[in-house]
């Protein structure tokens, strides 16, 4: 789980383009919308692309989107239970 | 390039009790759409008085986008509030059943994209009477997907639902729990047309910096971003008010003859100085059909 935390980081980093941020200075459990990473709706859009590139999950449903989003923990704790890559 | 700004700017709704919308629509089936338009004087120049804010931001645009004199922008204050008027009030002649004449330059590119497979992007303007694009620019193969400002007075919204249902559109609703990013990323991996305006910040506040009549403005990176994450083709419409009931649509591409090779950020930034070029292009000959009411280059 400690590996696909710090993949999730690093391609964060990377579709989102947050030059100035490294993999250690994301808290896996802090929010990612609003406060924490204060990504917005495109950062959401370029996130829901990314895990249907690289884990072949398609998100289809706003809240599921919302609960999944919470913080990387969340997100980890999804992609491995339901990647098809 | 990717910045972000804080958005307070002009919400976009139409003006007016909702009462009088919903009166307006029956009367108007047994009324001449002149008598209207008449009427129309007496409230923009009502509307003007007390709308400083209007005023002042298409009195610049005509100053300092266009060069125009003082008087000369003074009058095109005027005329630019008429032709809003005289929009609105078309919008609800349709929804009333009168029938306009729209002429299509360009539909070729439109037809193509919609016989090809894949999906692909409408990129839409504040400019003229879009709405009508949808009465016209329909696909018997792909559904049309419209990105539409969620907070758009209901009577508004009804009639726009009712009205595009014939043609088989689909309204997609800007709301704060970004349930639309789903609906337009469903729609693009279906290989459906999204429809979203490319020239007022709604939603996200990141904003890519064009050349917009020789100076930097800020244009949302949403409509730009979606495309170039998805690699699709993208085209712009613009409908402009001609003379009385006619309507002339240009569509152009905003993605042919790109050169290969471009980074993700450069293939954004390049679309989105497309897009204000040809909006640029479409204002300098309907200077007074831009209906953005707040300062652009701000």
């Amino acid at each position: 789980m400690d590996n696909l935390v710090k993949e999730l980081k690093e391609e964060i980093i990377k579709v989102l383009n947050l030059e100035d941020i490294t993999p250690e200075d994301i808290d896996e459990t802090a929010p990612l919308f609003g406060e924490g990473l204060g990504l917005d709706s495109i950062d959401a859009l370029e996130l829901i692309v990314m895990l249907e590139k690289n884990y072949g999950i398609k998100l289809e449903d706003p809240a599921k989107g919302k609960e999944i989003f919470q913080s990387i923990n969340v997100m980890a704790d999804y992609v491995a239970n339901n990647r098809k890559k | 390039m990717a910045e972000t700004l804080e958005h307070k700017q002009w919400q976009g709704t139409t003006d007016g009790p909702q009462f009088l919308h919903r009166a307006i629509i029956p009367v108007m089936r047994w009324t001449p759409l002149w008598l209207h338009y008449s009427v129309l004087v007496f409230y923009v120049l009502g509307y003007l008085t007390f709308s400083p804010k209007s005023r002042r931001v298409t009195y610049q645009f005509f100053r300092q986008a266009m060069g125009w004199g003082r008087f000369k922008s003074m009058l095109g204050v005027l005329k630019n509030h008429f032709r809003f008027g005289q929009i609105i009030t078309d919008r609800f002649a349709k929804y009333a059943g009168k029938k306009f004449n729209i002429t299509v330059e360009g539909r070729e590119i439109f037809d193509n994209l919609a016989e090809k497979p894949g999906c692909f992007m409408v990129i839409s303007s504040h400019t003229g009477c879009y709405e009508m694009a949808g009465y016209s620019l329909t696909s018997t193969k792909k559904r049309i997907n419209t990105v539409s400002y969620g907070k758009e007075v209901k009577s508004i919204m009804d009639n726009r639902r009712e009205q595009f249902a014939v043609t088989g559109t689909n309204m997609i609703f800007v709301n704060d729990d970004m349930s639309h990013l789903f609906e337009i990323n469903n729609a693009l991996r279906r290989g459906e047309v999204v429809s979203i305006p490319g020239d007022r910040l709604f939603g996200s506040t990141k904003y890519i910096v064009c050349d917009f009549f020789g100076r930097p403005a800020k244009f949302p990176r949403g409509p730009f971003a979606t495309a170039a994450q998805r690699g699709a083709p993208v085209i712009t419409a613009f409908v402009m008010k001609g003379r009385y009931r006619d309507y002339h649509m240009v569509v152009r591409s905003l993605t042919d003859g790109l050169p290969d090779g471009l980074s993700r950020a450069e293939l954004e930034q390049t679309i989105a100085q497309n897009f204000a070029s040809a909006l640029e292009a479409e204002l300098r000959k309907y200077p007074t059909q831009w209906f953005n009411y707040y300062d652009f280059w701000e």
